[in-house]
């Protein structure tokens, strides 16, 4: 057993250590949109974009070890986490169905050029409900009825869909341009919107695939680059907010559990290189991906209830003046980049759940430890 | 990274392995408990045997120059069979002492009757007031001539009552919960002066409440420089912490598989009760605290095998409050899925639950080590 890297994977460190500090740490200061704009020119020429999907794609086959190298660093440095929507979502969904536009949609992802959200939940229905509902026309188009919630639409061209197709109401996966004739947004924060669709008219090349299996929001929702790199930003989140609260007077209990959290955190962050050691050797992971899942979902939450409360009562609301005007017990020279953090995150977290509540996580841990009693397989994958 | 073990490490595991899972029944380990020894001398000569008791020493010692991984794979072995044999008190925490301590005398005079199984030892450190700080302690060494005279009084000494010899830490200087000024001294249990009360621990070990009274001993008992014992008694105790948590591992893997079993199998309603969502949640939480300690098992490890320092200790205390934590919360869960059988002595699943509570103790509970955690 060693903690250490191998020479290649320390020259690999190096290499990503520098990107980032050439790309990302160096445009400290800058204004945000900047600071986006130079990461991802960055990302483009170094053809870093979308290294975890397969090489025909626009991949870079990379080992686990690399992988987990540049996705914990990123989370580290807290890079931006752009395009993930379409990265990590629809780009699994081009990838596995055969739509005759899917290299050029690819294509348009992974260099930044088109960028895309989700449209899962409806208002009033459990998650597994789809009543939005996608109808066939004619021979070449289907019309689109229905609503979506919490949208996070911002500056995005394309909106992937959740729709039930007729008459059996198989789920389906659409492709639904935002700036489309019969497709209504209605801020309802922040970030997120409701969107309502009144026959809007789908070329039927932009049914993306059937929304079962690989392709169902659970599955795509534990897509490894989504849950197996999470412990380095919330180790890095958890040591921006010990910094803060250290000058708290009277609030011991506050910094007792942050630090019961951040020894969580190493757990999960061992959890993740042991499965990363697992992917690289091609043996069965230690733990299914979903508890990876779940354990980080668990940390996310009670660092979010920590930031809570440790922003103080300022931080209930996050109104939009909130960065500029916060007069809690932090300064807000101290607490801004933060406050972004943490309200970025909480958005995240939010479309995580949209696509797999905790519960259904620990039903599919469930189900692959086979504790049920209906199966005779062994309980534990070790 | 790399997360698997050499060749001699698998073998080592798989020996012990095979030895808890043939030769350690549950109900043999029973008839140890309540034996007078509390543990069997057959099977302490076996470990003797098999190079068990000298895996974690040097080559230059006569030991195998194994290190902590070895003593992890060895531990959470003895966790699954619950083994009651004094390995820890004597191998990791008096031999640990000795071997980190030591002058070469010492070790030469010492080491040898532990690696073959002859000798038995204890570390004597406890004091009643000073709970889990190494450095609280009111026991004198006082020069006297060339030696020392020790005066005081040690608690929850393990394998007290079968040591042959004893590493007690006293004060040669300073105030009492000064760093500085703590010695460390190795004795003869049998010297004039010790005495001592023996009593059976909850988790079915042996321990002692030692009194030392006007106890002389030489120069030569002196373990490392004078007043400078607190730095190897540490080592000894994260050496020990390190067991012991290895040890709840084993222990929290076979609640969770026999919580797991039972719940296959225990029929209500007409249908196993393990297909009730709520039950297979609390598995699946029980699994991952599992998963987590082990996880972070491995990293305390391989930091103690790097080297010992701040990042060795601190990834102990992390793996230490994490052991605290899931210990009672897998050991809580098995008892309670178990229902009323769950707390029998004639069942398996209470008797890892004592031991887990005890380990959460050991060494200092999830609190002190979460501290220590946030200081270093």
């Amino acid at each position: 057993m060693r903690r250490s890297l191998s020479a290649d994977d320390k020259g690999f460190q190096t290499r990503v250590i520098a990107f980032i500090e050439a790309h990302w740490l160096a445009s400290a200061g800058q204004s945000d949109t900047l600071r986006l704009q130079r990461w991802q020119a960055g990302l483009v020429a170094e053809g870093w974009t979308v290294p975890h999907w397969p090489v025909e794609f626009g991949g870079c086959g990379w080992s686990a070890t690399q992988a987990y190298l540049w996705f914990s660093s990123c989370a580290q440095y807290n890079t931006p986490q752009s395009a993930r929507t379409g990265v990590d979502v629809v780009g699994p969904i081009l990838m596995a169905g055969k739509h005759p536009d899917a290299q050029d949609w690819l294509a348009d992802i992974a260099a930044f050029r088109s960028r895309w959200c989700l449209g899962i939940a409806e208002r009033g229905h459990h998650l597994d409900v789809v009543e939005t509902q996608i109808c066939q026309e004619d021979q070449e188009n289907w019309h689109l009825h229905g609503h979506k919630v919490g949208v996070d639409i911002q500056r995005c061209d394309w909106l992937c869909c959740l729709a039930a197709r007729p008459p059996a109401g198989i789920p389906v996966w659409v492709a639904v341009r935002v700036d489309a004739s019969g497709v209504k947004i209605q801020r309802t924060g922040t970030a997120s919107a409701r969107v309502d669709f009144d026959k809007v008219v789908i070329p039927h090349t932009h049914l993306l695939g059937d929304a079962v299996g690989v392709l169902a929001p659970d599955q795509l929702a534990l897509n490894p680059a989504r849950v197996l790199y999470r412990a380095r930003g919330l180790q890095r989140q958890i040591d921006v907010l010990t910094e803060i609260v250290a000058d708290f007077e009277g609030e011991e209990g506050l910094q007792q559990r942050l630090l019961a959290l951040a020894v969580a955190t190493r757990g999960l962050l061992a959890l993740e290189q042991r499965c990363v050691d697992a992917v690289q050797k091609g043996v069965p992971l230690p733990v299914p991906l979903a508890a990876l899942a779940l354990r980080g979902r668990e940390i996310f939450a009670q660092l979010g209830e920590l930031q809570m409360e440790s922003f103080g009562y300022y931080a209930l609301p996050y109104p939009d003046g909130l960065l500029t005007h916060n007069e809690g017990p932090v300064a807000p020279g101290d607490i801004s980049e933060t406050m972004v953090v943490a309200m970025a995150q909480q958005a995240g977290a939010l479309d995580e759940e949209f696509m797999l509540s905790r519960t259904t996580v620990r039903d599919q841990i469930a189900e692959q430890l086979r504790l049920s009693g209906t199966q005779d397989q062994a309980s534990h994958p070790g | 990274m790399d997360f698997s073990f050499t060749e001699e490490q698998t073998l080592l595991e798989e020996s012990v392995a095979r030895f808890i899972q043939n030769d350690y029944a549950f109900e043999d380990r029973q008839k140890l408990v309540k034996s007078e020894l509390g543990y069997s001398a057959k099977n302490w000569s076996t470990f003797a045997e098999l190079g068990w008791l000298g895996v974690c020493f040097p080559e230059s010692d006569g030991g195998f120059g194994g290190g902590a991984v070895e003593s992890m794979l060895m531990l959470e072995n003895f966790g699954r069979g619950l083994v009651v044999e004094p390995y820890l008190a004597t191998v990791v925490l008096a031999g640990g002492a000795i071997k980190h301590g030591g002058n070469a005398e010492q070790k030469a005079k010492y080491l040898p009757g532990i690696i073959d199984g002859s000798a038995q030892a204890a570390l004597a450190y406890v004091e009643p007031q000073g709970r889990f700080n190494l450095a609280d302690m009111v026991t004198t060494a006082n020069r006297d001539g060339d030696g020392y005279v020790l005066n005081g009084y040690k608690a929850v000494v393990l394998n007290g009552p079968a040591a042959d010899f004893i590493v007690v830490s006293a004060r040669t200087s300073g105030e009492q919960r000064d760093e500085q000024g703590v010695s460390l001294f190795v004795l003869a249990a049998d010297t004039q002066g010790v005495s001592r009360r023996d009593y059976p621990t909850v988790d079915g070990l042996r321990a002692s409440e030692i009194t030392l009274e006007d106890v002389k001993v030489g120069a030569d008992a002196l373990l490392g420089a004078e007043g400078a014992g607190l730095a190897i008694l540490e080592q000894a105790i994260d050496d020990g912490i390190l067991c012991v948590g290895a040890e709840a591992v084993g222990c929290m893997e076979v609640l969770y598989k026999d919580t797991v079993e039972y719940c296959k199998t225990r029929k209500q309603f007409g249908q196993p009760i393990g297909k009730f969502q709520v039950l297979q949640h609390r598995m699946v939480d029980m699994f991952m605290e599992h998963e987590q300690s082990k996880s972070l098992m491995y990293m305390a490890a391989m930091r103690m095998d790097e080297g010992y320092g701040a990042q060795a200790q601190k990834a102990v205390s992390a793996f230490k409050v994490q052991v605290g934590k899931s210990g009672r919360f897998v050991g809580q869960n098995a008892v309670q899925l178990h229902g009323g059988m769950g707390m029998t002595d004639e069942l398996n699943i209470g008797h890892y639950f004592k031991r887990l509570t005890i380990i959460d103790t050991l060494f200092g509970n999830v609190d002190y080590h979460l501290k220590r955690f946030g200081q270093l």
